[in-house]
């Protein structure tokens, strides 16, 4: 999961990066949706942008997911974590 | 039934356009500054140098510097998306944070700009320097130039666009 860092701390977490693979979208189809240029949908994936309230709620209603599902204070378990228990067997 | 663009979102697009992508990186947009800051300088030279020219060769000299300063200008503002002039609604949030941020440095160097300028200004009347005519038509005429194109500069050579 990408981290914000500023000043050595960390803003936020996000997985915009795996749903938006998921979804099998482009940044720039992604962007579209969202109202904003595609290079911003770059950055916000790198962790080099902070989004406001309204960008954050915008994208997780373009990616159909709540907006704790791809922004969150604090770090997100793996994928593989959420599906599998510690034995490896299927949740 | 779809509006039409308006006049900004059709400049929006233009500076975005993405067959200016190979001017979009740190080396080409230091060499577009460089070539405009020598624009400049050229243009201060042929202004201090008129009297000695013939007037065909200055207005000819003048207006090639002219293009070259439109072209390499417009070059930066492709390179920097011209998110530095384009109106906040034609910029999402974080270009509107970056568009912000130049207008604030550009605000502390043309502060320091202007005060240089009156400076030299003033000196250029004072009876020990008593400069000739030409300067005091070079330095508000490059100062002009130079406070118009600062927010280019401080976008092009600071920001991550």
């Amino acid at each position: 999961m990408k981290k914000q860092v500023q000043d050595e701390q960390p803003q936020f977490y996000t997985r915009l990066p795996v749903l938006r693979a998921e979804r099998g979208m482009s940044r720039k189809e992604l962007a579209e949706l969202a109202g904003v240029h595609y290079q911003t949908i770059g950055y916000l994936e790198r962790g080099e942008y902070s989004p406001s309230l309204v960008l954050a709620l915008r994208i997780a209603a373009a990616l159909g997911v709540p907006l704790d599902a791809v922004f969150s204070l604090s770090p997100f378990s793996s994928m593989a974590d959420q599906l599998y228990n510690t034995e490896g067997e299927p949740r | 039934m779809t509006a039409s663009p308006t006049y900004q979102q059709r400049r929006a697009a233009r500076l975005d356009d993405p067959s200016m992508e190979r001017l979009r990186n740190p080396r080409t947009r230091r060499l577009l500054a460089a070539g405009l800051i020598l624009v400049l300088v050229a243009e201060a030279v042929l202004i201090g140098t008129a009297a000695l020219m013939p007037v065909w060769v200055f207005v000819g000299g003048m207006l090639v510097l002219i293009v070259a300063l439109v072209v390499n200008l417009g070059g930066l503002k492709a390179s920097t998306r011209g998110v530095e002039e384009l109106p906040p609604e034609v910029l999402d949030e974080r270009q509107a944070q970056i568009r912000g941020l130049v207008y604030s440095m550009s605000y502390r160097v043309l502060s320091v700009v202007f005060v240089i300028t009156v400076a030299v200004m003033l000196l250029a009347q004072s009876a020990w320097w008593a400069a000739p005519l030409e300067v005091m038509v070079i330095i508000p005429v490059i100062s002009w130039q130079l406070i118009l194109t600062i927010p280019t500069f401080v976008t092009a050579l600071r920001m991550k666009v």
